[in-house]
């Protein structure tokens, strides 16, 4: 089934909120959305995951490192992109 | 629970150096006790910054600015080990400590200038609001005014006094410490905004080192208008150094806990079970 757009956004924010904070997280999806498909996380679609997920991916290797930013990503990959 | 043991461990060591030092009221033992606490809380926060910097791997930001910062205190206590505790005093040797000084204090500009600009680097919210830039002016604003007397006081020493080396030396360190307390915003703002995340743990401890030497150079610049007694001054000035250092030690353990939580098989933070279809 398909999952409304606000849905994979709050998801993606939710996952990161572990590690940034919820409100961190949402700045993050929101800002990373608009960067990489020039349009807000309300309009966000499983088949934009890669593309939002590699733009996310810069961040994440600031925060924790480049070998954990691939493992939250596949994660969030795996949970949502399925 | 493990963070916020993290976050108690400088107040119980603090008060445990400060039992110490008034189990020595006066004489050598003092002057020993002293020495022994400033050698192991720089070793201490050297330990945490290479316990944070082992978290990342090589090439990684904040693996830079935690080597960076760790780099301060490899310097600081090279020059303490070799200079203060082993060689004779001399005015070669002054120039030499002097420049090693110097050079702690630009390795940690450096790297809390590196931890200072992480969110700009991340580039999660590139727009800078108003109001977040008028805490940062206000907050470097207020730290120039606090250390501002320690660095008028050193500017004095090396002019009026013979032993300008160690004025010059203190004044370095000022603007080392000048700079970092600058930059104490962006890095509180930092953790502040990670709120609710384990993230928040390693960014507020090291904020709040970072206001230690706020202090530390705050009782500096009182000293200047209020006469006290001088071993009560460096007493407070000792007891805002452990507590700094051991809060750096703190946040990199604080670090490297939260980079193990990615790799703990049963820690799975961010798994959720499956949707149905």
């Amino acid at each position: 089934m398909t999952q409304p757009p606000r849905a994979i956004a709050d998801k993606i924010a939710e996952k990161l909120a572990v590690y940034l904070g919820p409100h961190t997280a949402r700045v993050a999806v929101k800002t990373f959305s608009m960067k990489a498909l020039g349009r807000g996380p309300e309009t966000l679609t499983r088949l934009d995951m890669p593309r939002l997920l590699a733009a996310l991916r810069p961040m994440l290797r600031t925060f924790v490192g480049k070998a954990h930013a691939e493992t939250v990503l596949a994660q969030i990959q795996e949970d949502i992109g399925r | 629970m493990k963070y916020r043991v993290l976050a108690a461990i400088p107040f119980v060591f603090t008060a445990i150096v400060a039992i110490v030092f008034a189990m020595y009221p006066e004489g050598a033992g003092r002057l020993i006790a002293m020495r022994a606490e400033i050698e192991l809380v720089k070793a201490l926060a050297l330990i945490g910054c290479v316990v944070a910097a082992s978290s990342f791997e090589r090439g990684d930001y904040l693996r830079r600015a935690w080597l960076l910062n760790g780099a301060c205190f490899v310097v600081l206590i090279l020059r303490d080990v070799t200079f203060k505790m082993s060689l004779p005093q001399g005015p070669q040797l002054e120039n030499v400590q002097a420049s090693l000084v110097l050079v702690a204090n630009i390795v940690s500009i450096a790297g809390t200038w590196m931890m200072a600009r992480t969110w700009q680097v991340a580039g999660i919210d590139p727009s800078q609001s108003k109001a977040r830039i008028a805490l940062i002016l206000s907050a470097a604003a207020i730290a120039l005014t606090i250390t501002g007397t320690a660095i008028y006081t050193d500017i004095r020493d090396a002019t009026a006094t013979a032993s300008r080396i160690g004025a010059l030396e203190a004044l370095a360190s000022d603007f080392g410490d000048v700079f970092s307390l600058c930059v104490i915003a962006p890095v509180l703002l930092t953790a502040w905004a990670m709120r609710g995340g384990v993230l928040r743990w390693p960014w507020a401890l090291y904020t709040a080192s970072l206001f230690g030497w706020l202090v530390y150079d705050a009782i500096a610049g009182v000293s200047t208008f209020v006469t006290l007694d001088p071993w009560t001054h460096r007493l407070a000035g000792e007891l805002c150094r452990t507590i700094s250092c051991t809060f750096l030690l703190s946040a990199g353990i604080a670090q490297r806990l939260v980079i193990a939580s990615f790799d703990a098989p049963s820690s799975r933070l961010l798994s959720t079970p499956p949707e149905a279809p």
